[in-house]
């Protein structure tokens, strides 16, 4: 199997993956959860299907900028502008009394913009931050094109889970593309999965390396690759049963949770074996010192 | 290597420690004569006397998995004279107090940053939280003076309570709420009837003493031998001064009910308050919506457990075998740890526990490769297993090394809600560490020691040819 020698069709396929949702990220943005946005969100239960059209009606009359949608048949998801406390205990008390509410197994949640604000700079700032100090470990423990190819692999993870993200909240307008906190550690999550898997082949790369072989630095890579094939396929496997275990069963306030480390887990899989490791050929091709 | 005997033990010794601590539950039902099953009374507590240990057991559910309200509050328009640290800080113990005197179990009051506080309030929803934290209100004593209420004075009170007695006007002691370190609801020992203690600090105490002093040299029934106490702009209490009050501490009687007197009491606690306090955040999650989350999670979690080990068993068979052994000793110590240490477990947290499961077997994966190319490059089994555990230690190192460096992070930059993931996967990964390096080698060294384990079709390889 020559994973090295077809490098140019991997980085197409990946490339056919991100650029949809580099544009739809550019053009469209992304579905701002309240974490992020700012806002009241009531996840309402009801004991008795209730159409999310009614609720919406309901909410209109209050002209806190609602939009309610449908999640499950006994359910609606209702996001609001930020509401006094006042307004909140109104409307909660006329919910109560026109719908069949079931507060035990509803929740609520209000964000002020401050901490929304706070949020956004602390999402970003994490992954940089993480990234560098990956970067500053690999470049002790390997070097630093290694380090490079690594962070790499985990910006192509990044962009395809925020593309993908970006495209579920905008162009199909599903609760599930919804950025919010868990995204966020779904995101951190995936890129600690991502770099532990091509830590993995660049240990073997580098054993290889140490043995002298007539095998070129091409070769070498992908017998390496080749070599940990079984490990990749079979720990990715694994996470994956469970993850989508979590995800048929998951309520919907995490459904989106599960989603993003599921698409994330997969990514990350296949840019360890089929990006990374290629990149530090191109990389030798282009500066072979 | 062989098999080392106190590695060995070390194992065992932790295994049984971490069931007893996971099973602490029964044992504490069983030593307080508590049916097995049903709800439990009391926390499960470990006391060992001789070495001065006492510690609950039992795991902190977060908010998210057992319902109630969390609020993110934040103190603005701080008065002048107080920084804004201690402005939280008094208003942290404040709030602690309200939340105590309304019994609610397990609830937290923390300060977070430099102008928040965190309130955590298990079974609660918001619309008690909103009442336990009440309007913020600011107290102060006055005391009447003859002479005619100018506009100021006006302004800061209720006109009709300013007026009160014709030819008397209020004059501000110089003593605030600010000054009360507690008031709290107490019973007059001689009539039996509700009234209300408060304590001041040495600056609120002087004040007050010097203050009933000079009142008490007024004859009663005289407005100026009265102590007028002014919750915001209302007149609440008027009292007479009958001795000087100098021990720091008061008590307002006077017609109180016992409930009057216990919303009094809120309210002079309250009454000190630094600032202004609003919501910043607030999450309310429903009981019942909490706890089918966490059996949702607990359901996955055994589900991807029973996959993962059934796919190990099929997939490298004898060795399959013992990862399955340490996958569990590990789940169970990674529980014991959670449940020894306090560590809440929220919804992401449970997140990062299930999937450091698969970073724990991930090591027994990679070992388990290393083994099978050993062996199938003719080793015998003693030295393929050490040559796989070995071989694969450097890819395990580096690889959890990473996701700590992640968790690191994501620990002392995150949000609260992330700061539990974070704790939680690093613990899955520290012990994920041990299980695969420690327990997972000595297991199979042991395996390697006895014959009948010997044949390599147990470990999914066929005898080389040219061996």
């Amino acid at each position: 199997m020559n994973i090295v020698g077809r490098r140019n069709w991997y980085f197409l396929l990946s490339l056919a993956i991100i650029l949809p949702g580099i544009i739809s990220m550019a053009f469209l943005g992304f579905r701002l959860g309240i974490d992020f946005a700012g806002g009241d969100q009531y996840n309402l239960a009801f004991t008795q299907p209730v159409q999310a059209s009614a609720v919406q009606k309901e909410m209109d009359t209050f002209n806190v900028e609602a939009t309610a949608q449908q999640a499950g048949p006994n359910g609606v998801l209702v996001t609001t502008k930020p509401l006094s406390l006042a307004q909140e205990t109104t409307i909660r008390a006329d919910l109560a009394k026109k719908f069949p509410l079931d507060p035990s197994r509803s929740s609520y949640a209000q964000v002020g913009p401050t901490i929304a604000r706070e949020l956004v700079v602390g999402a970003g700032g994490l992954i940089v931050i993480a990234s560098i100090l990956i970067v500053i470990y690999l470049s002790i423990r390997f070097n630093y094109k290694f380090a490079i190819a690594a962070i790499l692999a985990l910006l192509h993870d990044v962009f395809v889970l925020t593309g993908i993200w970006s495209i579920l909240g905008k162009v199909f307008n599903s609760p599930l593309g919804e950025i919010n906190t868990l995204f966020v550690t779904a995101a951190l999550t995936v890129i600690g999965f991502s770099v532990h898997d091509t830590i993995v082949i660049f240990d073997r790369i580098r054993e290889n390396l140490r043995q002298a072989s007539r095998l070129t630095f091409e070769q070498n890579v992908n017998l390496s690759i080749i070599q940990s094939l079984a490990r990749s396929l079979n720990t990715s496997m694994t996470v994956v049963f469970v993850l989508v275990a979590l995800f048929l069963i998951s309520p919907t306030n995490i459904k989106g949770f599960t989603l993003a480390l599921l698409i994330g887990i997969v990514s990350g899989t296949y840019s360890s074996i089929f990006n990374a490791s290629p990149l530090l050929v191109v990389w030798r091709r282009l500066d072979p010192r | 290597m062989r098999v080392d005997r106190r590695l060995l033990a070390l194992i065992a010794v932790i295994a049984v420690l971490a069931l007893f601590i996971d099973g602490f539950a029964y044992i504490y039902r069983v030593t307080t004569n508590q049916p097995l099953t049903g709800p439990i009374r009391g926390v499960p507590t470990l006391n060992i006397g001789f070495l001065g240990f006492s510690q609950q057991i039992y795991v902190h559910k977060g908010l998210d998995l057992q319902g109630g309200t969390h609020l993110e509050l934040e103190i603005t328009g701080v008065r002048s004279g107080t920084s804004v640290s201690e402005a939280r800080d008094i208003a942290v113990a404040i709030i602690e107090r309200r939340v105590n005197s309304s019994g609610y179990a397990e609830s937290v009051v923390r300060p977070e940053g430099l102008n928040r506080i965190i309130v955590e309030l298990p079974g609660v929803d918001l619309e008690q939280a909103k009442q336990i934290l009440g309007k913020t209100s600011y107290l102060t004593i006055w005391k009447w003076e003859p002479g005619t209420v100018d506009a100021a004075t006006l302004q800061q009170l209720n006109p009709a309570d300013a007026q009160k007695y014709p030819g008397y006007k209020p004059v501000f002691t110089g003593i605030d709420g600010g000054m009360i370190t507690n008031a709290s609801r107490s019973t007059d020992p001689n009539t039996n009837l509700p009234d209300v203690t408060i304590s001041f600090n040495s600056k609120g105490s002087d004040l007050f003493c010097a203050f009933t002093r000079d009142r008490v040299t007024h004859p009663q029934g005289d407005p100026q031998n009265k102590l007028a106490i002014f919750i915001d702009k209302s007149l609440v209490e008027d009292a007479n001064v009958i001795s000087e009050i100098c021990g720091g501490s008061a008590i307002i009687t006077g017609g109180f009910t016992a409930a009057s007197a216990q919303a009094l009491a809120i309210q002079l606690n309250s009454g000190s308050l630094p600032g202004t306090i609003s919501i910043a955040s607030a999450t309310e999650v429903g009981a019942t919506l909490g706890a089918t989350t966490v059996k949702l999670s607990l359901l996955a979690g055994a589900f991807g457990l029973s996959i993962v080990i059934l796919f190990m068993l099929l997939y490298y068979r004898l060795p399959g075998v013992v990862a399955s052994i340490a996958l569990l000793l590990y789940a169970g110590i990674a529980l014991a740890i959670f449940k020894l240490f306090g560590i809440t477990l929220t919804l992401a947290g449970l997140a990062g526990f299930i999937l450091s499961i698969g970073m724990a077997v991930d090591a027994n994966v990679l070992i388990f490769e290393r083994l099978k190319e050993e062996l199938r490059a003719g080793r015998t089994l003693g030295a393929a297993m050490e040559a796989g555990v070995h071989r694969a230690w450097p890819a395990i190192r580096d690889s959890n090394i990473s996701t700590l460096i992640t968790c690191f992070v994501l620990y002392f930059f995150g949000a609260p809600l992330i700061k539990g993931f974070a704790i939680t996967l690093a613990i899955g990964v520290g012990v994920s560490m041990f299980s695969a390096i420690v327990t997972t080698q000595q297991f199979l060294q042991i395996l390697a020691g006895l014959r009948p384990a010997r044949r390599l079709a147990f470990y999914g390889v066929r005898a080389p040819k040219a061996a």
